[in-house]
């Protein structure tokens, strides 16, 4: 029996524009398991990104009830969702979303400013998470300094910095060229082998078949889910044939 | 399409427009300020048509000598007509009904004149006079609120009521004597004797005089006061006033220069993107540039023109009084000088932002799209020490990692410090100037002053105050001694106000160099009259006594002054004595004992001496002359400082908000990972402070020095060398903190968009 991390109760979120109600999510249950790789898919303007935000409290649910680890974080005061944006989650942007003023080291040391740990041992774990990621040449570059594939890497070592219980990721692939991008998939395999939960947004196949979970979105409601197990480098094509399949079926 | 920028750039548009505004506003009120008498000033000397001279024979009672000066005048191709008026010089006290006595002015009772006074202009009531009626002038009435229909009662027993209020250009200031118009002199005994001189078309008072002595070896046996000169003493205060803040103005208007070039420097760099749209479009950068010029011009030109107009309100404040004193109803006019500053402000901001916008020519469009890398375009730069996330390392790296903004900062920061410290400084010292009187007009600081009523019992009241228990001596002097300077073509008035005292010893009665006359052949001098006759200290000067008598005196010291815009010089009575100059003491500097204050001497004795003469406090006594000089800059310096306050305020809270702006993204990331409002606001507000501090640190000691160099300068003009001030900490310490608190909650305002949601920043393009 796996574990949940993250439960919803009938969220919805809607915007308001011009005086017109956009009811982007509605009425969503959904659960999140413990080690799961979970890929959510649909089409552009489908609410991916929306549905993120509510999942890894960036932002706030219109109605419903988000759990974290069975604590609700729907309805907490501004100061308790940024410790738990801080200490429970990691998140990974499309446009990396680096602080241009820090270096790549401080990029990565920069969530870690409250924790208790010594100041030497967040050092060392900053740099073992760089060194995994094979960036420690470019430790003391500022991000104009870096190309796309590193400062993507480098934001996956700062949403990595505190141990995050999830590790949200919107298409981090999606403004790499495919070389730089299956760089990203397989730090993030490799973590999802480690044990990391991951959740991830997407629309890229290539990126999709790496996930244990497949979570299909349409107008803001859930329209199908295929479990694909874990991923291995051999099975690739079978499984992208697969998760054609299941794409196709849904007018994807 | 210029035009739809001011909707999307709402708070740039709001702060440029409020800047210029105010600089503006600065700008043109300080200029009608030095402007705003002259036409005035001409419309009231044109209406009045008074005579282009007065002459104050130095024999004043004596009509043979003012017959004399008639005769030799009319002898004068440019002069018209002149007349010989004699009048009564008050001693006496005057005690108006209801109101209590007049104290610290000079009157003279003047009979009506056709020529001089058949055209004053009248503000109240008639010019028609019957015996016991009086006129006064407008600045008498103004000061002392009396109006039409109440009595003054002359201390000998003759009332006059008032039935009219006049003005006249030598009738605008309490400090010089203040004439009442009366039908007839009261009686024939006790006149002094006045010549008026009218001119024809086109010739200066100084003109005149000029003529006279060169027709007259030199020599005019009185002293002139010329039409011009009284007009320019009018304006004098302005002038000084008007020119500090001129200076502080443009320094202002500078500083926003570089405030509104970083403002437009930071838009175009957000706007990169659009403008290399644009360019792909195919438009040319003229094209582009003329769209931001059009959007600034804009901007530019309303905010000038508007602070402009609002200007009225600082300027009337402070012209209020001298165009009440005039009659003049309708205030100053800002146009022409609102024009030239608009046209100042306009051409110069217009620079600022032409030069910036050539940048526009240097985006190449497809380095903006290709990567951020290029966007962003900055130089490589050094990480130096990696620094941890507290607000104050936070802080310390936006002020290392930014140098460009926090010396703009700085520079606002101390800029609005020193308009602060400067204003606040200069209304403390202001305050005390009541007090210190004695050193600002250059004579001793004595406790009580006596002037006597009576000349007849001067030397038996000396010799009874000096028995009183409470005092401690009593030294005689007078300043009714004329003394002039040997007369150079061109000079105009050759006349010194003059202090003569019994004895300087052991006085304080400070000098800038050398020392006060010890021995009957020293004299000392006005810096400003030594300098313009060539003299230092320890050579020989020529002076003459009562207008003829020639006499050489060793210069032993010079001093500084208000009193006659410098132009005096301090002998010792026995000098006098020893030239056989007839004169007679009558006042005295009583010295008191220790302990006892004036006030206490005065309700005591006050009474006693009523017959002989006035007891009165040294602090009241000059109080009309240091009005006229404290009271205009009290009126400007006050809106000034508020003006200067805000313009720093604004300035910040741009410089903060437009931070926010550029770092809205970087602040959402922080939120994003896990960094709380409150967290990033104690940044903000930790980066201002510290640099608050650090301005502030470097003004307060730039501002001890340099301050009273300023005013040395702006006092220049009337021979001033030293400007003491001494420093109340406690008006430093809270107008500095107050500085600092406006900057902390002007950080506050700015930073209201933290407590935004951050996820609308980090997705938006
Ligand atoms: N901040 C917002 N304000 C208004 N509408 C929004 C906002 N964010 C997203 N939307 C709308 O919600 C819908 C879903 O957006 P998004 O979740 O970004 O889609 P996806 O990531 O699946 O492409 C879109 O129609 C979009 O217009
Ligand atoms: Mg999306």
């Amino acid at each position: 029996m796996k574990t949940c991390v993250i439960e919803t109760e009938k969220i919805c979120k809607s915007f308001v524009s011009d005086g017109e109600v956009n009811n982007v999510i509605k009425n969503l249950d959904m659960k999140l398991y413990q080690e799961d790789f979970t890929v959510i898919m649909g089409s552009s303007g489908s609410g991916k990104s929306t549905l993120l935000y509510l999942l890894s409290g960036m932002d706030k649910v219109t109605s419903g009830k988000v759990y974290l680890k069975e604590q609700e974080i729907t309805g907490l005061k501004e100061s308790a969702m940024a410790d738990i944006r801080k200490d429970s989650i990691g998140f990974v942007f499309q446009n990396m979303n680096l602080i241009p003023d820090l270096t790549l080291l401080e990029n990565v040391l920069s969530p870690s400013y409250q924790s208790k740990i010594k100041k030497e041992e967040k050092k060392k774990r900053a740099e073992m998470l760089i060194e995994k990621m094979e960036l420690s040449a470019h430790k003391n570059k500022f991000p104009n300094q870096l190309s796309g594939g590193q400062k993507q890497r480098t934001a996956i070592c700062r949403a990595l910095m505190n141990q995050p219980e999830v590790l949200f990721a919107d298409e981090p692939t999606g403004a790499l060229n495919s070389n730089a991008g299956k760089g990203v998939l397989d730090t993030f395999t490799k973590l999802h082998e480690d044990g990391q939960s991951i959740v991830m947004v997407t629309h890229d196949l290539k990126a999709a078949v790496r996930g244990s979970r497949v979570i299909f979105l349409r107008d803001g409601r859930i329209d199908g889910e295929l479990e694909q197990g874990s991923f291995r480098q051999k099975e690739e094509e079978a499984r992208e044939r697969m998760l054609y399949e299941f794409l196709k079926e849904r007018n994807w | 399409m210029w035009f739809k920028k001011i909707r999307k750039k709402k708070i740039q548009s709001i702060f440029i427009v409020l800047i210029l505004m105010v600089c503006s506003m600065l700008m043109t009120s300080s200029f009608v300020i030095i402007t705003a008498g002259d036409t005035p000033y001409k419309e009231l000397s044109g209406e009045c048509r008074s005579p282009i001279v007065k002459i104050y024979p130095f024999q004043s009672n004596d009509p043979a000598i003012a017959e004399q000066i008639k005769e030799n005048m009319e002898k004068l191709d440019m002069v018209e007509h002149v007349e010989v008026i004699p009048y009564h010089y008050m001693l006496e006290r005057i005690q108006i009904d209801g109101k209590g006595s007049m104290e610290g002015y000079f009157f003279d009772l003047m009979p009506w004149n056709d020529k001089t006074y058949g055209s004053i202009r009248i503000l109240e009531g008639s010019r028609e006079l019957k015996e016991g009626q009086c006129l006064i002038s407008a600045v008498l009435s103004n000061s002392e609120e009396i109006r039409l229909g109440d009595t003054l009662n002359m201390e000998n027993g003759i009332s006059y009521q008032v039935t009219g209020i006049y003005t006249d250009p030598y009738n605008m200031n309490l400090s010089f004597d203040s004439e009442i118009i009366v039908k007839e002199n009261p009686r024939s005994e006790d006149l002094k004797y006045q010549v008026h001189v009218f001119a024809k078309e086109g010739s200066s008072g100084n003109e005149v005089i000029d003529a006279y002595r060169e027709q007259n070896d030199g020599i005019l046996e009185g002293r002139a006061i010329t039409l011009e000169a009284r007009i320019q003493n009018n304006q004098i205060t302005e002038r000084i006033i008007g020119g500090i803040l001129l200076g502080i103005s443009v320094v202002i208007l500078l500083i926003s220069g570089i405030m509104i070039r970083y403002m437009i420097k930071s838009t175009l760099a957000s706007e990169k993107k659009t403008i290399a749209i644009y360019k792909m479009l195919g438009y040319k950068n003229g094209r582009i540039i003329s769209i931001y010029l059009k959007f600034y011009g804009f901007l530019v030109v309303m905010g000038t023109v508007l602070g402009s107009c609002l200007s009225k309100m600082i300027s009337d404040s402070f012209t209020k009084n001298t165009f009440r004193n005039m009659g003049v109803t309708s205030s100053s006019s800002i146009v022409s000088a609102g024009i030239l500053c608009s046209g100042i402000i306009i051409a110069y901001a217009m620079i600022c932002v032409y030069l910036l916008l050539r940048v526009v020519g240097n985006i190449r469009p497809m380095e903006v799209f290709r990567n951020e890398a290029a966007y962003s375009g900055k130089k490589q730069r050094n990480a130096g020490k990696v620094l941890g996330f507290s607000p104050i390392h936070m802080a310390m790296r936006m002020i290392f990692r930014d140098k460009k903004n926090t010396c703009m900062l700085v520079i606002t920061c101390i800029m609005a410090a020193y308009c602060v410290n400067f204003a606040a400084t200069a209304m403390g010292l202001l305050g005390t100037f009541e007090e210190s009187n004695y050193y600002w007009l250059g004579f001793d600081k004595h406790d009580v002053s006596f002037s006597s009523t009576d000349l007849k019992t001067y030397e038996k009241t000396v010799e009874k105050l000096q028995k009183e228990e409470e005092v401690e001596k009593v030294i005689k002097t007078t300043t009714r001694v004329a003394v002039s300077v040997p007369w150079v073509k061109g000079m105009g008035d050759t006349i010194l106000s003059v202090m003569v005292y019994d004895t300087y010893e052991n006085l304080d009665m400070p000098v800038i160099q050398g020392r006060n006359p010890a021995h009957s052949d020293e004299i000392a001098m006005g810096s400003l009259m030594a300098e313009k006759m060539n003299k230092q200290v320890g050579d020989y000067v020529d002076i003459y006594l009562n207008g003829n008598q020639k006499v050489t005196l060793l210069l032993c010291g010079t001093y500084q002054s208000f009193y006659d815009m410098g132009k005096s010089c301090r002998l010792l009575g026995k000098t006098l004595e020893e030239k056989d100059v007839s004169f007679q003491y009558e006042e005295a500097s009583v010295y008191l004992k220790e302990g006892i204050e004036p006030e206490e001497f005065l309700k005591d004795h006050e009474k006693e001496y009523e017959s002989d003469g006035k007891l009165i406090d040294r602090a009241e006594k000059y109080a009309n002359i240091l009005d006229m000089i404290t009271g205009p800059q009290m009126l400007a310096i006050r809106p000034f400082m508020i003006m200067a306050i805000l313009l720093g305020a604004l300035n910040i809270i741009a410089i903060v908000y437009l931070k926010n702006m550029d770092n809205r993204k970087t602040q959402s990331i922080y939120k994003a990972i896990g960094y709380s409002s409150g967290h990033l606001l104690k940044t903000n507000i930790t980066y201002v402070f510290l640099i608050a501090l650090f301005s502030l640190s470097i003004t307060i000691p730039i501002f001890i020095v340099a301050f009273p160099k300023t005013m040395v300068l702006a006092l220049s003009m009337m021979g001033f060398r030293e400007y003491p001030v001494s420093y109340d900490i406690t008006v430093v310490i809270i107008s500095n903190l107050g500085t600092l608190a406006v900057y902390l909650l002007s950080v506050l305002f700015a930073s209201k968009s933290l407590y935004d949601n951050p996820i609308s920043e980090l997705t938006s393009e």
